[in-house]
């Protein structure tokens, strides 16, 4: 009688193992996060403003492969790729049944934001020279901007990060407190090899 | 110094020559259908409107981004909103009368980018203030209906056939400064699949062309269109 207690304590205890620690510490996160070589996601972003009754809603998918090639696309309302890959961004447009790209001075401005995505999904959060990271009960990072002028455009980030190890569930960017962009992923696959391809070309 | 009047004489001539389209003259009273068909490419009431807008600018950039526009017909206010694609508020004002900017991001702060943007937006989805304006026929037999205003400047909305027209702005000294175009035809279908009571106005594609030393174009492709008061169904416009 004395082996199966022993045996269903030790279960008990590798559940609570399992479920709790991997994102107790930073230190948790990063050696999680470092066992990650690529994600694959979809997502919905919801935009809450006060001007509107109900969110602007958009959907995509993004693939990141470690250190820093990163697609983003968006599917509706407007379908869009915005890929980074060896320091190069670039982004995309659907018009008229193709894809033409853009090229306006602002791509300079994401370029800083996808290297901060690449940082978070590598999960380099406190090492953000741009954010202030700080590590919140029930899995929540709060990132606030190191600079003033950084703080007149975004007022926080709160990364929520999801049950399985090395997963992001949500990630909310306030702009002010009622201006908030709320992005949430699902269909996560982490470590599949991915096509190079993906992060050069569109479709 | 004595190039200066010939420099002069250039920026003058064309300025100069400028004059605004003849138009030959209707008859006295106009008939209600022209009455109705001038003010057709608008809402009429308070909406609120989603675009994307697909901006080709003089440097040669290319940038699309969402708008919102919440517009009252009758009270002529605007309140705007840019955002990126990724959901980032770029810009924010107000129209009541006078322009309130709630929010500026660069480029979009820039001085006099404001005040343009909400010119553009009421020359493309509110009818020119006043009720005093003129009809008449254009050099192909379209019907044009003008509007001047306290500035001296000039509109002219340019129907051809039975549903594709043109507004046209002039400076006082004649010269086209704006154009906007309708692209496509015009379908949108409420949430449930019902079709709205009558044909939506605005169309799905329009597009606005500045003219002048810097010039850009925009194109606007309609999202979503939602009618504020009295709240009803929003009308989704398919892709």
């Amino acid at each position: 009688m004395a082996r199966p207690k022993i045996v269903f304590y030790a279960g008990l205890l590798l559940c609570a193992a399992l479920c709790l620690g991997w994102a107790d510490t930073w230190n948790d996160i990063q050696a999680t996060a470092g066992n990650v070589n690529s994600v694959q996601s979809v997502f919905v972003q919801k935009k809450h403003l006060p001007i509107l009754s109900q969110p602007l809603v958009s959907t995509g998918a993004l693939r990141f492969q470690r250190p820093g090639s990163l697609r983003w696309e968006y599917l509706t309302p407007i379908p869009s790729v915005l890929l980074m890959h060896e320091g190069r961004i670039r982004r995309f447009i659907k018009a008229d049944g193709k894809f033409r790209e853009e090229t306006h001075a602002g791509l300079d401005a994401m370029g800083v934001v996808l290297e901060q995505i690449t940082h978070w999904l590598a999960g380099r959060f406190d090492e953000d020279p741009m954010f202030k990271a700080s590590l919140q009960p029930g899995r929540v990072i709060v990132l606030t901007p190191r600079d003033q002028a950084l703080g007149i455009v975004l007022q926080h980030i709160e990364l929520h990060l999801g049950d399985q190890p090395g997963m992001i569930h949500q990630v909310l960017i306030y702009e002010g407190p009622d201006a908030v962009t709320e992005l949430t992923f699902s269909h996560t696959v982490l470590n599949q090899v991915l096509d190079p391809g993906v992060f050069q070309q569109v479709p | 110094m004595r190039f200066t009047p010939l420099i002069l004489l250039l920026f003058w001539i064309p300025s100069a020559c400028s004059h605004l389209p003849r138009l030959l003259p209707m008859e006295p009273s106009l008939p209600t259908q022209v009455q109705s068909r001038c003010h057709s490419p608008y809402v009429r009431g308070e909406w609120q409107l989603v675009h994307a807008i697909a901006a080709d600018l003089p440097n040669g950039d290319r940038q699309t981004m969402l708008g919102i526009s919440q517009i009252s017909s009758d009270h002529r206010t605007v309140h705007c909103v840019l955002l990126t694609l990724e959901g980032m508020v770029m810009f924010e004002a107000r129209f009541e009368g006078g322009i309130k900017v709630l929010r500026a991001l660069p480029p979009f702060d820039t001085p006099g980018f404001a005040q343009g943007l909400v010119d553009d937006i009421m020359l493309m989805l509110l009818a020119p203030a006043g009720d005093e304006y003129s009809a008449g026929r254009g050099a192909g037999g379209e019907l044009v209906c003008r509007w001047g205003n306290t500035e001296g400047f000039v509109q002219d909305n340019v129907f051809f056939g039975e549903h594709d027209w043109e507004i046209r702005r002039y400076s006082a000294s004649g010269q086209l400064i704006r154009k906007v175009t309708r692209l496509a035809e015009r379908f949108a279908i409420a949430e449930d699949n019902s079709i709205s009571s009558g044909p939506f106005p605005l169309p799905k594609v329009m597009q606005l062309k500045a003219f002048g030393m810097i010039g850009y174009e925009l194109t606007l492709t309609l999202l979503e269109a939602q009618p504020l008061a009295p709240a009803t169904q929003k009308i989704k416009v398919l892709p």
